[in-house]
């Protein structure tokens, strides 16, 4: 198999809407700005794997009218119904093969442009739970609600989660919301679906991220300090919620295991030096905390509290402030890997953590966390 | 040109999809005791013997054909539950309204349902079903789980 680097990317400035961009434009101006940061041209690139949603986009296939902007003109071309991350797997796999030397991975979605929970209603069955209504934030709202009672979760925690993100966010140039929240704004910030709170939840956001994988031979070439990607894990559970133990994030820890494994990494929280996860809502990021081992379960409120995830800590969590500052759905968990590859090569300007060499980025989606990709990226010693 | 006119930025436009989707014989079978005899039927895996409700014609665990049924209820403890405020379309009851996980009496796994804003409604707490009068085969049927008192 063959070595696998992250060797550029873009994304764009998230923001709640983005009138001046089509789709195409958004996509064409990450695609644009990622080979470029890595001395590359679209010519250099041998096959695209992208990331949309049709029903985001309002047309069918929707692919067949965005791969022009993708620069896949004359190249193969897939798309996956899911993250971005998903997609950049798929990449990995595509160059690790050896039958492909680079690749283009491409997100984007303009929430914007439709009612975003109504889309999400669309993911549900016609029979079991369409008829119900239920959308990502009810869903979400009954995993809090499963977690916290299971373990005696304070209902104040997850409030914390919010303040850390909304304070690291406040430095991240890209991101849609740039102000940090004090615990009581966000504890006071009313309910949307008890027990999420208005400002423990994502907002809707327009965006595009790109990134260029290589394999080992090209990325001497190139100039650029690659991250090279040393872990992969993708793991579904079941579709209908009531089948699963909604306590706990089974998905992410199976995917994280395997990612983790694979990178010769057993301990990730000593191991990882930055790491990105896809937290849609606050009280995911502490169900994170405890799939990935990175405390045991029921105690990532108390590792939180410890400030050990903060910025600043052993192990920073989401100094880019995450999917609640900015949430280009779809794209969001492929934001992730281009912040965690920016830390690995040195690349993080003012959000640098000094010395990383080992990050990983973490995705999710359907219902309350029904499936999830991680990918584990270093820095090698040259 | 008219000077009344907003600068052109979006184009907007309602696109309406109509479909009839089968229901295949497990969930027909479900929704038509639902409707004509007012019981809850779940689906019984002889592979690894999970009783799941609502049904399948898979067990999502083993990969077995679940053929077998089994009766379940009509009472339950509630697993979840969260509070709907704000009115949407598409909304089953008027807001504010709770969604539940019910865990019926004899199945492995929770049925997604709804329950009035009581403060009754909490985890642990047994349910019991309300059936509509007028009933036409859906998951609404039932109208929502009640607290006992």
């Amino acid at each position: 198999m063959e070595e696998v680097a992250v060797v550029g990317w873009a994304q764009t400035r998230h923001e709640r809407v983005k009138r001046r961009d089509t789709q195409q434009s958004m996509v064409f101006d990450v695609v644009t700005r990622a080979l470029r940061s890595c001395s590359m041209t679209i010519r250099d690139i041998d096959v695209v794997v992208d990331a949309g949603s049709d029903y985001l986009d309002g047309r069918n296939t929707s692919n067949c009218a965005t791969v022009d902007a993708m620069g896949a003109h004359f190249k193969e071309e897939s798309r996956v119904a899911g993250d971005g991350l998903l997609a950049a797997i798929y990449a990995y796999l595509r160059v690790a093969s050896g039958l492909f030397s680079s690749a283009l991975v491409v997100a984007y979605g303009k929430s914007s442009e439709g009612s975003l929970l109504d889309q999400t209603r669309a993911m549900a069955d016609p029979f079991y739970l369409r008829p119900l209504g239920l959308d990502a934030l009810s869903a979400g709202a009954l995993q809090a609600r499963a977690y916290m009672d299971h373990y005696g979760v304070a209902p104040e925690a997850p409030a914390g989660v919010a303040v850390k993100n909304r304070s690291a966010g406040a430095a991240n140039p890209n991101a849609q919301l740039r102000r940090p929240e004090s615990l009581a704004d966000v504890l006071s910030s009313g309910d949307l679906v008890a027990p999420i709170r208005r400002k423990e939840a994502c907002p809707v956001s327009d965006g595009a991220c790109a990134v260029v994988l290589v394999d080992w031979a090209t990325a001497q070439t190139l100039g650029v300090r690659p991250a090279w990607i040393t872990g992969v894990g993708h793991m579904q559970d079941a579709y209908y919620p009531g089948s699963r133990e909604l306590y706990r994030a089974v998905s992410s820890r199976r995917a994280s295991r395997r990612a983790c494994e694979m990178a010769g990494i057993f301990d990730p929280f000593a191991e990882l030096d930055v790491i990105e996860l896809t937290e849609y809502y606050a009280y995911q990021e502490l169900m994170l905390y405890e799939a990935l081992g990175f405390c045991g379960e029921g105690e990532g409120a108390e590792l939180l509290d410890s400030g050990e995830t903060a910025q600043g800590g052993r192990t920073p969590v989401n100094l880019s402030g995450g999917a609640l500052c900015a949430n280009p759905l779809v794209a969001t968990g492929l934001v992730r890997l281009t912040e965690a590859a920016a830390q690995v090569s040195n690349r993080a300007g003012d959000l640098q953590v000094d010395g990383a060499e080992k990050a990983l980025a973490h995705a999710t989606g359907g219902f309350a966390m029904q499936s999830a990709a991680t990918i584990v990226l270093e820095r090698k010693r040259e | 040109m008219d000077e009344a006119q907003p600068e052109l930025g979006q184009v907007e436009a309602v696109r309406r999809n109509s479909y009839a989707w089968s229901t295949g014989e497990i969930t027909g079978a479900f929704l038509e005791a639902l409707r004509d005899r007012g019981t809850i039927l779940a689906s019984l895996c002889r592979g690894c013997g999970t009783v799941a409700v609502p049904p399948n014609s898979f067990c999502e665990a083993c990969g077995s054909t679940m053929r077998d049924w089994r009766e379940v209820g009509p009472r339950g403890v509630v697993m979840s539950w969260a509070r709907v405020e704000a009115p949407f379309d598409g909304a089953p009851l008027e807001a504010p309204f709770r969604y539940v996980l019910v865990r019926l009496a004899g199945a492995d796994t929770s049925i997604l349902h709804l329950a009035p804003d009581d403060d009754a409604v909490r985890i642990g707490v047994t349910v019991a079903p309300e059936f509509r009068e007028e009933r036409t085969g859906s998951i609404t049927d039932i109208k929502w789980f009640v607290p006992e008192v």
